[in-house]
């Protein structure tokens, strides 16, 4: 920082007036070089965890290697990373409330934090398990867990692992019958009653993909599939909070509804698509839907949907209600609205896990930067990336990386090739 | 452009019409669109092969002179051309073994290519004739400091690593680099900084050690080259400044940590420098300076005035205000400062009998200096 702010007052001094002072360089010290993040904000969400006992606390976790954890303690308006991990973390949870435990499944091991993420312990593995997919906490247990995952060998079905015992003993329960690949979705526990289970996700076999709901009413040791009247991916699953029996389903063909514990289903009257969903504890009545670049909400249980844009970015990947806002993940990064879903504008002050194919630096000003955020489009920054913002030209390049330039002797043109061609 | 898929843009460093575009036309081949007029026309230059243009690179002060790297056959392939497209020259074949990412140029010796690849980084010392593989590890973006361009840094899934000797030798440059995956490394040659966008952390910035300032500047009335500014050079690096006074000016020396006269002055950058080149304008005598004493006498009273013409010097480029001193022995007072437009001065109440001796200077308003005197005595 130091010399950076000395480098600056050396520029400065050098283009000011012919008889201003020329100071001379302080020595610079040259041994302790390092990296300095300079943004742009945000990230593209794996996903989004509310503390059961403070609706303002939340964790994320973004997809980079490492793989790193937020959290936020003021609703998402601003964020900390608390956690690297080398391992690529792929679920998180809280513990059950006022137990302090923070829980992370990666791709390769089960990690338990009793200090806020500030170090993590790893637990032992479930045996016979090939994929670990989505962790869910025991709702009073603070050594229960659950984890949803490819179970098997040779071919590979889900599979549901449990421990009571901060995963020093495991019992796991095939979920699925054997396809050539299996891929857990979601996993929803019961906030009451933990021997309560929902599952959703997809085997596909030799022949067909089937899409897969299933409930277990004994902890996990029997299943039983509810998925009738679905014929989608089943991207997430929520339980009303005050109602637990009221269940909704994310599905690219609408948001299905069921009043008896999955019993029964029905899909939405009106349109509605969605990735991530979110029931409103204080109103049980309003849910929220999250797809691309667009939310549903309802506000009679699942009937009818409105849809809402603006101020989204990116395929949603996870809802969630934080008190008087609701925030919407993605790909893109974290939005939040603090108008019940009205109005919506990027919540991600602090995280710095964008993906960025390429950027391009203004060679007649050493202050303008150009950044290609893949899911996101061009950020521009005028202070050296102090501050950004999104150029109005929305167009992620994704993967491509060295598709602009800007001009030579103007900085603000920036040349770019234009997308959908071939 | 027909339906095309473009996957590379260049743009001439010096001439921001020229843009030159890689990618694969509709019917698979390799191609380069290339517009001087800033995008309106675009000229295709096809290559002698199919696949897609995966990165393009201008020669700095030769842009006829383009390399294209591209995937043909599932291997990396590098074509140069030296009549703008017309005809094009495979590069290294069956040298790369991986897919070619990035090109770098450096930007003094231009013959000297880096070229980063899925399989390591390669370097060609004779604009691509030969080539080396001087890093073994999967190479995403390359950058050459451009204010010494023995460093190089090659960045990849593993993080940065640089070279100080033209990438002979490495070493990883990775503190403070939480998310390692890097896509795309660039120089912002006037602070000296890198930056290095990320998989999954953003961009982030380094400003790499070993190196000394140099710190040039020049008073008004003159300009030095190069252009006054701050330089990062490495220890040792020999710079050399000119010094050229503007028209009625003259070089006076050089200050700081320089002196004398010495133009042009080489000066080595074994520590943190600061050199000052200091112009002073031509000034000239105003002509003409003549005095004469006169009795004025009203009905109460009689005082003698010493009255003063002079004629202004055209050599004193554009006007220039006077400042008129009164010699007192080994001393002199300033009298009057008169501006430019003023060719008399009357000194009222003088002694009738005694001699006065002036001195008029012609002076440079900007700087405060004061060109040579005229003189005259009034007896």
């Amino acid at each position: 920082m130091k010399r950076g702010f000395l480098i600056a007052g050396l520029i400065a001094a050098a283009v000011l007036g012919p008889r201003a002072a020329l100071t001379r360089p302080q020595p610079v010290r040259t041994d302790n070089a390092a990296w300095k993040s300079i943004g742009p904000d945000g990230g593209c969400l794996r996903d989004l965890a509310v503390n059961p006992g403070n609706p303002n606390d939340l964790l994320a976790v973004f997809d980079s290697t490492p793989s790193q954890i937020y959290r936020t303690t003021n609703g998402g308006n601003t964020w900390k990373r608390i956690s690297l991990f080398g391992d690529t973390i792929l679920s998180i949870a809280f513990g059950p409330q006022g137990s302090g435990r923070l829980h992370a499944l990666g791709w390769s091991s089960v990690y338990c934090s009793r200090n806020g993420g500030s170090s993590w312990t790893q637990l032992s593995n479930p045996q016979g398990f090939t994929g670990l997919e989505q962790i869910a906490s025991h709702p009073s247990n603070p050594n229960g867990l659950f984890i949803l995952g490819r179970i098997g060998s040779e071919t590979t079905a889900l599979g549901l692992a449990r421990t009571t015992d901060g995963g020093r003993t495991w019992k796991a329960k095939r979920i699925s019958s054997d396809g050539n690949t299996a891929e857990g979705y979601c996993l929803r526990v019961h906030p009451r009653n933990p021997s309560v289970i929902y599952v959703s996700g997809h085997t596909r076999g030799s022949s067909a993909s089937r899409f897969i709901i299933s409930r277990s009413t004994n902890g996990g040791d029997s299943w039983q599939d509810i998925s009738a009247g679905t014929t989608s991916k089943v991207y997430d699953l929520a339980l009303d909070p005050n109602n637990p029996s009221q269940i909704y389903a994310a599905t690219e063909w609408g948001v299905y509804r069921s009043s008896d514990a999955g019993d029964n289903w029905r899909n939405s009257s009106s349109y509605s698509y969605a990735y991530g969903l979110a029931v409103d504890p204080a109103n049980s009545s309003v849910i929220y839907a999250g797809y691309q670049k667009r939310i549903y909400k309802s506000t009679d249980g699942g009937v009818t949907w409105t849809a809402i844009e603006g101020g989204l970015a990116g395929n949603c990947r996870r809802m969630a209600v934080a008190g008087n806002a609701v925030l919407f993940g993605s790909r893109a990064g974290i939005y939040r609205s603090a108008d019940a879903g009205a109005t919506w504008a990027a919540a991600q002050t602090g995280i710095r896990a964008g993906l960025v194919p390429s950027f391009f630096v203004a060679p007649s000003s050493p202050n303008v930067l150009y950044a290609n955020v893949a899911d996101r489009g061009f950020y521009q920054s005028d202070r050296f990336g102090r501050t950004w913002s999104l150029l109005p030209y929305f167009y992620s390049c994704d993967d491509r990386g060295r598709i602009a330039a800007v001009d030579p002797g103007n900085p603000r043109t920036l040349y770019m090739v234009a997308p959908g061609q071939g | 452009m027909q339906t095309t898929k473009i996957d590379a843009l260049a743009v001439h460093s010096r001439n921001s019409n020229h843009l030159f575009a890689g990618g694969r036309t509709a019917d698979g081949a390799m191609v380069l669109y290339i517009t001087t007029d800033g995008g309106v026309n675009w000229l295709a230059k096809t290559l002698p092969a199919s696949g897609t243009a995966s990165a393009v690179a201008v020669h700095p002060s030769n842009e006829l002179i383009l390399y294209v790297a591209g995937v043909k056959d599932n291997e990396g392939v590098l074509y140069r051309t030296t009549d703008g497209g017309g005809t094009w020259t495979q590069s290294g074949a069956k040298v790369f073994t991986g897919y070619l990412t990035a090109l770098a140029l450096d930007p003094v010796s231009p013959f000297r290519i880096y070229a980063a690849s899925t399989d390591g980084l390669y370097r060609s010392e004779d604009s691509g004739v030969t080539w080396t593989r001087c890093l073994e590890t999967s190479t995403a973006a390359v950058a050459v400091d451009p204010a010494a361009p023995s460093h190089v840094y090659a960045g990849g899934w593993a993080g940065v690593s640089k070279s100080t000797d033209f990438g002979r030798s490495w070493t990883d440059t990775n503190r403070g680099l939480t998310v390692k995956a890097v896509n795309a490394l660039e120089f912002v040659s006037s602070t000296g900084s890198l930056l290095a966008s990320t998989q999954g952390g953003g961009i982030y910035q380094i400003r790499p050690g070993g190196f000394n300032f140099l710190m040039l500047g020049a008073t008004s009335g003159g300009t030095i080259e190069p252009k006054a500014g701050l330089y990062r050079r490495t220890p040792g690096t020999r710079v050399t400044v000119t010094a050229a006074p503007d028209s009625n000016h003259s070089f006076l020396g050089w200050s700081g940590d320089a002196s004398g006269t010495a133009n042009p002055l080489t000066i080595t950058v074994d520590r943190d420098l600061v050199v000052r080149a200091e112009f002073l304008r031509n000034l000239f005598a105003p002509l003409e300076f003549k005095g004469r004493k006169e009795e004025n006498r009203s009905l109460l009273f009689v005082e003698y005035i010493n009255i003063l013409t002079w004629r202004p010097n055209p050599a004193n480029d554009s006007v220039a205000p006077y400042r008129l001193y009164l010699v007192e022995g080994t001393t002199q007072r300033l009298v009057a400062s008169l501006s430019s437009g003023v060719f008399e001065y009357r000194e009222r109440g003088v002694d009738k009998d005694k001699a006065s001796t002036y001195r008029l200077v012609a002076v440079d308003p900007e700087t405060n200096q004061e060109g040579p005197p005229a003189t005259v005595t009034v007896k």
